[in-house]
């Protein structure tokens, strides 16, 4: 009877039990992250590409901040100038690593389905996670490019001093934490779905346009603001802005409670996407990933 | 002794569509054993299960005692992998290096690790020469040949390969097999699909046949082939036969069973190669016939085809 061999652990060890060892989350990521950063060194024109878009939406901002005038709330002075300049690069900062960190995992995954690499990973013990996670890395990384020279446009033009550079950059470090676990929940729509592009696109228009990245959410109606108010976008953007503009932003809330939505949003976000990653899994694996 | 690998009744559906219904097989380390069956029969589908890449409905899987369901992840340390079409499961824009680096990386191997394991397995398999090349410039056969290495990477004790000869070349699969079989008699256990009966004749030790969701046959080679109960096939062309004189063949006394596989060949599978040729020689004549005709010994395929209908015409009664 074959019964008798089957044990939660093994009769007798394996005498010969192989090389393969656990592959915790940390190295399956950063395997990942370096495998696709090599990958997208390989398609250079689509890096050129994206930094040429992100250069675009600089200069457009730039024009539209010379030619119009934006009330930060009911009853204030309008931003006009290096202000209203500084109000839409606080939204551009977050803004270069929305649609790519939504977009590029979910691209990464819906491929490796399509090619069979995925069941491949899926037959691994490697960290699932860290896979997931490496492609958002990666991609992350890779805003860091357009990132870094807008943030220093932005403390040339803002001055908000070391403390309130330092408080910015933090903000946006802790909205990286939970775009990747978003990051990672969109990719999950492609092992479920696999073609789950047009979804991804309206997450990327929510996190922008709803949650305030060229608009004050003040200017938008009511039922708007509530949405507005459960992204955590919303007050990356509001903590940046804040930072960079001082007294002349008046925050949504105390800039202490902004910090908390954003590390909650963090928390519930990389709780949520662990959770799915292990349905979406056990669910692949069910309907068999080849079927999907 | 432990089992390598043991499933019993394993039942899979995708959808309402049953796949498998009690799928039963088992086999040892140093031991070789071959999944045969027709297009949807299921070995793909039981490879993967057995593999961890696809959940089960039903039934039980152990590997080296480990129980899939209650340490899947002790199953995937495990297992070596190779999927079918799965050619393409490799990044393009990567070198096949780099590939295997990342890959052995998921499987908690070092770097100096699956630097030694890609020099002894390019050596092995024939692809040093191509372990700088981007893998999207590689042939199917030399993509297949690195998914065969990316498998093998963590030197399993378990090999579950789906049709892991697909598109290489003969040299090139000569040399995969020849691994294959010295790792088998270094002591791992391997269960191969394969359509391509060279295969099974070269590495398998046992053959198990796939039919109607289940495993009904299994044996060794040689005792596949000794059902057929005869030693050699003379094979007529149907052409030239009437249906008087086809049917006077069957009945001859000599002709152990006809084998109906081949559309253009009638195969009369003879006990006797001396008195069975003479006999059907004989019955020619006597007919007047001018047919083609050879003479060869019994193979593989045709056990397997004379097991496969028989099955089927058990399921159809």
């Amino acid at each position: 009877m074959i019964g008798a061999a089957l044990q939660a652990s093994p009769t007798s060890p394996a005498p010969w039990p192989g090389l393969s060892r656990p592959a915790p989350f940390r190295r399956v990521l950063a395997a990942t992250a370096a495998k696709n950063l090599r990958v997208a060194r390989r398609y250079l024109p689509n890096l050129l590409g994206r930094f040429a878009q992100l250069g675009f939406r600089v200069v457009f901002f730039l024009l539209l901040a010379g030619a119009v005038a934006v009330r930060p709330a009911a009853g204030a002075a309008p931003l006009t100038g290096s202000e209203l300049f500084a109000f839409f690069l606080s939204g551009l900062l977050l803004v270069v690593f929305i649609r790519p960190s939504l977009w590029a995992p979910m691209e990464a995954a819906a491929a490796d389905l399509q090619s069979g690499t995925l069941e491949y990973l899926f037959a691994t013990p490697g960290s699932r996670y860290g896979y997931l996670a490496g492609a958002v890395l990666s991609e992350l990384a890779l805003g860091l490019v357009g990132f870094a020279p807008l943030f220093a446009v932005m403390v040339w033009i803002a001055r908000p001093g070391f403390a309130g550079a330092a408080l910015m950059l933090g903000a946006c470090a802790l909205m990286l934490v939970a775009l990747t676990a978003l990051g990672v929940m969109v990719a999950l729509l492609a092992v479920l779905w696999r073609q789950a592009g047009s979804l991804a696109e309206v997450l990327g228009v929510v996190f922008e346009m709803v949650a305030g990245a060229y608009l004050p959410v003040t200017a938008f109606p009511a039922a708007l603001r509530w949405v507005a108010h459960a992204l955590p976008y919303t007050w990356g953007y509001d903590l940046v802005r804040h930072y960079a503009l001082g007294e002349r932003w008046a925050t949504l809330l105390p800039p202490g409670q902004e910090w908390a939505m954003i590390a909650a949003h963090a928390v519930a976000y990389t709780a949520l996407s662990v959770h799915l990653l292990g349905r979406a899994e056990r669910r692949a694996k069910r309907t068999g990933l080849h079927l999907l | 002794m432990i089992e390598a690998v043991t499933a019993e009744a394993v039942c899979k559906r995708y959808g309402a569509v049953p796949v498998l219904e009690g799928a039963s097989l088992a086999f040892r380390r140093g031991e070789t054993l071959a999944l045969l069956g027709r297009n949807g029969a299921g070995k793909t589908t039981l490879v993967k299960i057995l593999a961890a890449a696809l959940a089960k409905d039903g039934g039980r899987v152990a590997v080296l005692g480990w129980d899939l369901d209650r340490a899947p992840e002790q199953v995937q340390h495990l297992c070596g992998y190779v999927g079918q079409d799965s050619e393409r499961s490799a990044y393009p824009r990567l070198t096949v290096r780099e590939n295997l680096r990342f890959f052995g990386a998921l499987r908690g191997l070092r770097r100096r690790q699956v630097d030694a394991r890609i020099a002894v397995l390019a050596g092995e398999l024939g692809f040093e020469d191509r372990l700088d090349a981007l893998f999207g410039t590689l042939s199917g056969g030399q993509k297949q040949t690195a998914i065969i290495a990316r498998a093998l990477l963590h030197d399993p004790p378990v090999a579950l390969l789906d049709e892991p000869t697909k598109g290489l070349d003969p040299v090139a699969a000569a040399r995969v097999r020849g691994f294959l079989r010295r790792q088998v008699r270094s002591g791992m256990a391997l269960l191969l699909t394969s359509h391509i009966l060279g295969d099974v004749d070269a590495l398998a030790d046992r053959v198990a046949l796939v039919h109607g969701g289940s495993v009904p046959v299994s044996g060794t080679p040689a005792a596949l082939l000794g059902a057929v109960g005869a030693a050699d096939v003379v094979e007529v062309e149907r052409a030239s036969l009437t249906a008087r004189a086809r049917a006077r063949l069957s009945a001859l006394a000599t002709v152990v069973r006809v084998l109906d596989a081949d559309p253009e060949w009638m195969g009369c599978a003879i006990r006797d190669p001396v008195a069975g040729l003479a006999s059907i020689l004989a019955v020619l004549q006597a007919e007047g016939l001018q047919a083609s005709f050879r003479q060869r010994a019994v193979t593989l395929q045709d056990a397997v085809l004379e097991h496969l209908s028989a099955l089927d015409a058990r399921v159809a009664a």
